[in-house]
């Protein structure tokens, strides 16, 4: 750890707020824990849903957005489970279930899950087309800045200072922390991740996606790098600072062959952008 | 996502390649046409041929709004770019991101 940094952080004091934090939510946690496996229970999953209500109403207004073309006639979760399919309900599900329990604080109020549920939709699209695991994609494109959720949450007054110094310095936001904190909000998202027992796919994708030799040998760091700058680039929470990053081009010409085809890929993004953005709403 | 001006006209008063601005359903709720569909003549004909009456459109931006749209969304992209450096990843975003926001409405 740096004994330059400004405000430090120690791993202990991070290790002790992830202790304090609200338990992992058991419904997002069973769904993230199947994502490696093959079973497909559709009927699990309905029980496991319909025993929050919440996470019910929120998951039917986004069957019934306008992307999936069936305007208020989804009135079950069996009606969405036969349109959105066993998987794409899993992913929209843990989505649902994280963003309430842990909800988005501190530097980006409101703004934390929608730009997490777009870097989720944009990694499944590129994910998809590279024969990766389409609800890993998801998943840990939504999940990728976690560790910005907690430093927000448990250290206030060290952010503040990160913000001030990434303002001055008009640095990339983990760049700041490190200045700032001897740790960046990469390795502390690491932490939580390993700490409730992600999938290992997630982990790496959570704690390495702007370090290049983790880039290179992880292919789901390497498409969070991606999709991270294309949502940036995409500007769907309009920070007036925001930045896309330096992007790594063997990262970039993974994922996409060329712009024809990113643009093919993206043609209606925004929609589904904007449907999956439904769960953040009250119910 | 930029917004868009609609307006409503009757059928007869529709000019082939105006774009629709919201789906349009049969009485039953099936889908006839998606949003952003570009009218043509021919399916103009078989709208009158189902008894539509009249149909939402997309107002067509005039080229100074445009113009206008498209500096300030250059300028945007190239503050956001500013320390993505002139690679070739940085370049191929840019420029998809800027066809997708100025494509228009144009189906793909």
């Amino acid at each position: 750890m740096s004994t330059e940094s400004i405000f430090p952080l120690e791993l202990d004091a991070v290790m002790e707020a992830v202790a304090r934090l609200p338990p992992f939510p058991e419904v997002a946690l069973q769904l993230l824990q199947s994502l490696d496996g093959a079973d497909a229970d559709s009927e699990q999953l309905e029980r496991l849903i319909a025993t929050d209500q919440i996470l019910t109403a929120r998951l039917l207004r986004v069957a019934n957005s306008s992307f999936y073309g069936m305007q208020g006639r989804i009135h079950s979760i069996r009606d969405a489970l036969v349109l959105i399919g066993y998987r794409g309900l899993r992913s929209l599900a843990i989505a649902a279930s994280l963003s309430s329990a842990l909800p988005g604080e501190g530097g980006q109020p409101g703004g934390f899950w929608r730009q997490g549920l777009a870097a989720g939709v944009v990694a499944q699209v590129l994910g998809r087309a590279a024969h990766l695991n389409p609800d890993v994609c998801f998943a840990a494109g939504l999940m990728h800045g976690l560790g910005r959720l907690l430093l927000a949450r448990a250290f206030p007054a060290q952010c503040a200072v990160v913000e001030d110094w990434r303002r001055e310095h008009d640095c990339m936001q983990h760049e700041a922390e490190r200045a700032v904190l001897g740790l960046d909000h990469l390795e502390v998202g690491q932490l939580l991740a390993e700490r409730w027992r992600f999938p290992a796919a997630l982990v790496s994708a959570i704690g390495g996606h702007q370090d290049p030799v983790r880039i290179a040998q992880d292919p789901y760091a390497a498409l969070v790098h991606v999709a991270d700058a294309v949502v940036i680039a995409l500007d769907v929470v309009p920070e007036r600072d925001a930045m896309v990053p330096c992007i790594d081009e063997g990262a970039w010409r993974r994922f996409v062959a060329s712009p024809e085809v990113l643009l093919h890929l993206l043609h209606d993004i925004d929609e589904q952008i904007e449907s999956a953005a439904g769960l953040l709403q009250a119910p | 996502m930029q917004r868009v001006e609609t307006e409503t006209l009757a059928l007869d008063e529709v000019q082939p390649g105006a774009v629709l601005a919201v789906q349009l359903c049969d009485a039953s709720g099936m889908i006839l046409l998606p949003a952003g569909c570009t009218l043509d003549e021919a399916i103009l004909e078989r709208l009158r041929v189902r008894g539509v009456e009249r149909l939402q459109l997309v107002v067509p931006e005039s080229a100074a709004a445009r113009g206008a749209r498209e500096a300030a969304l250059q300028e945007r992209l190239e503050h956001l770019f500013r320390v993505a450096g002139t690679g070739e990843a940085a370049r191929e975003l840019m420029t998809v991101v800027l066809a997708l926001r100025t494509g228009g409405t144009d189906e793909h």
